[in-house]
């Protein structure tokens, strides 16, 4: 029963992982189509990171993996989701913070 | 009907409105999709060539035309046997009893156990499988040859059971069963053929028994190699045999426990064609001086009072298993010699299971007693995965040395999608057409919930700003 449990319990959950990234691509593209401005640009981040992950789960797959080359290119997709993530929350901080106008007294103030 | 045409304009109209458009252009973008499948197909298959696209769709779609393979039965070759076993003790040992249907058309028999060959040029339609252990299940297939062909009998299993009396340790045993294609189960005589390289065919009790082959006479070899799991093993020599008599030794050593091994051995001829003249009358004359021999299995000479060195290849990787594209770690040594060091050249030989040589390659080495010469031999991402050995040959003061090991090799996979679940490129390649369905239908699915997003998204009215955000009291 364990061993059942191992080989198809990880097999489903690569394959969720999978098919919910790719449920969030088309939705994050809904998203990118309804908005503008600020919001428009960091749903676009959100969006550029989301595909990232996609490929590097989908490098996962593959046995070639293993090989340096592929190693270096899994780790650099990752360093890429990580730094489009934060840019999309970085950009959705950013107008928040106009929107509530922390960012207009704070450079009425003469900070930046 | 006038509904039903409406209806129908309706549908193929061009104009980009009503609720048949998306539907209209889902059927046309699949419509464009099948086209490229199947172009893409054609053209794949084309550019692999040899028959894949015929191969493919044989499989696929049953036969052919101009591909029919007709089966006839022609009176000759063997009927089927029909095979039984029975699980049986004797004197406290158990054993699996074989029997099966025979007539006159079968001149003997070959029995697999398992998959792997058990034994070869059984004339009796009876046989006991003694190498058993209590419990066990084996699966076995009798296989009938006359001069017209064989045939194969139905796997029927057994089971060992249990004899009531513990049972006695089992003496090992080494039979040679069959000489070139001369079966030795009932012969009497002198062993002579004109074919330089015959094969010797035997079997022992011991499973992975360690084979130790000496032949003297004309040519000298010391062989080593091993038995299957079913203790069956075979033998052709690399080289041919010199006209003349030799003598050939087979002693199977249990590879758990050195001191247990058995010899057997047998007096053979290596004659020239009939036309041979002089020759003939030369090698009547020997073989008249010759003592008498065993040429029944199972008797032994002496073994020579000679001290050859021993070779021997293991191979290192793990499990015994190789991959294409990657490495086979091989470990050589020669032992008992009095030299300090032997210099040698090493031939490598990477044999397939239809016994062709693979790969070839030289290695000029010196043996030091007991110390191993590592070689590591790339396998090309070429090959073909399946049952291969690895033989090693070398000659000492004109005798001629051999050893060999057996590895599995296979393929790296392509995927590997967790869970012991991986696809190799041949698995990809027997299945490209569902492939590309599966990943063009995985594809279409996704344009579908991308296109219905956009759809749906041409519908707002307005663009949302983070302004919005405010004017809505999303931000505090």
């Amino acid at each position: 029963m364990m061993i059942f449990e191992t080989i198809n319990f990880s097999l489903i959950i690569n394959s969720l992982v999978i098919a919910v990234s790719i449920l969030s691509i088309v939705f994050s593209f809904g998203v990118v189509w309804r908005t503008e401005k600020e919001l428009d640009i960091s749903y676009k981040f959100f969006l550029g990171a989301i595909i990232v992950f996609t490929l590097e789960e989908f490098l996962n797959f593959f046995s070639l993996a293993e090989k340096p080359v592929f190693v270096i290119v899994g780790l650099f997709l990752k360093l890429f989701f990580s730094v489009l993530f934060l840019a999309g929350i970085f950009t959705a901080r950013d107008l928040i913070r106009k929107m509530d106008g922390e960012k207009q007294s704070f450079e009425n103030q003469g900070d930046v | 009907m006038k509904k039903t045409v409406k209806m129908a304009k309706h549908f193929f109209s061009p104009q980009k409105v009503g609720r048949f458009f998306l539907f209209r252009r889902i059927v046309k973008y699949l419509g464009i999709a099948t086209g490229v499948l199947v172009v893409l197909y054609v053209t794949v298959g084309i550019s692999l060539g040899n028959g894949f696209l015929k191969n493919d769709l044989q499989k696929k779609y049953g036969r052919v035309a101009g591909a029919t393979t007709l089966i006839m039965q022609i009176l000759g070759p063997p009927n089927k046997p029909i095979l039984s076993v029975f699980p049986l003790c004797q004197n406290n040992s158990p054993y699996l009893a074989l029997s099966w249907t025979s007539d006159d058309q079968m001149d003997y028999f070959d029995i697999e156990r398992d998959g792997s060959p058990l034994v070869s040029g059984i004339v009796e339609n009876i046989y006991h499988d003694e190498a058993v252990l209590t419990s066990e299940t084996h699966s076995y297939k009798v296989t009938a040859f006359n001069s017209l062909g064989q045939t194969a009998s139905d796997e029927a299993s057994g089971t060992v059971l249990g004899c009531e009396l513990p049972p006695k340790p089992i003496d090992p045993t080494c039979v040679i069963t069959r000489f070139h294609k001369t079966n030795l189960f009932d012969f009497s005589g002198e062993l002579s053929t004109k074919e330089r390289q015959p094969t010797f065919y035997g079997t022992t009790n011991m499973p992975h028994a360690k084979i130790e082959i000496i032949v003297l006479g004309k040519t000298d070899m010391i062989v080593e190699t091993q038995a299957n799991e079913n203790g069956y093993w075979e033998w052709r020599p690399e080289i041919r045999f010199n006209y003349g008599d030799h003598t050939f030794w087979v002693t199977a050593v249990d590879p758990e426990n050195g001191l247990r091994n058995k010899t057997a051995s047998l007096k053979f001829g290596i004659s020239r064609d009939e036309a041979g003249g002089e020759n003939k009358k030369e090698e009547k004359k020997k073989k008249e001086n010759l003592p008498s021999g065993a040429t029944v299995p199972g008797a032994s000479l002496p073994v020579p009072g000679i001290s050859w060195p021993n070779l021997s290849v293991e191979v290192k990787n793990w499990g015994n298993i190789a991959y294409t594209g990657k490495t086979l770690s091989l470990e050589t040594k020669m032992k008992n010699f009095d030299e300090k060091f032997i210099k040698a050249k090493l031939t490598y030989l990477l044999i397939d299971e239809d016994g062709k040589i693979a790969l070839e390659t030289y290695d000029d080495v010196s043996f030091f007693e007991g110390i191993p010469i590592k070689k590591t031999l790339s396998i090309p991402s070429a090959f073909k995965a399946g049952k291969y050995k690895i033989l090693v040959e070398t000659t000492y003061k004109g005798a001629f040395l051999s050893a060999d090991n057996s590895f599995l090799l296979e393929e790296i996979p392509l995927f590997n999608l967790g869970g012991g679940v991986v696809i190799t490129v041949g698995q990809v390649m027997d299945n490209l057409l569902w492939v590309i369905l599966w990943l063009l239908l995985l594809l279409i699915i996704f344009l579908i919930l991308l296109g219905n997003e956009y759809r749906t998204s041409r519908y707002a009215i307005i663009q949302v700003t983070e302004e919005m955000f405010r004017d809505k009291k999303f931000i505090s």
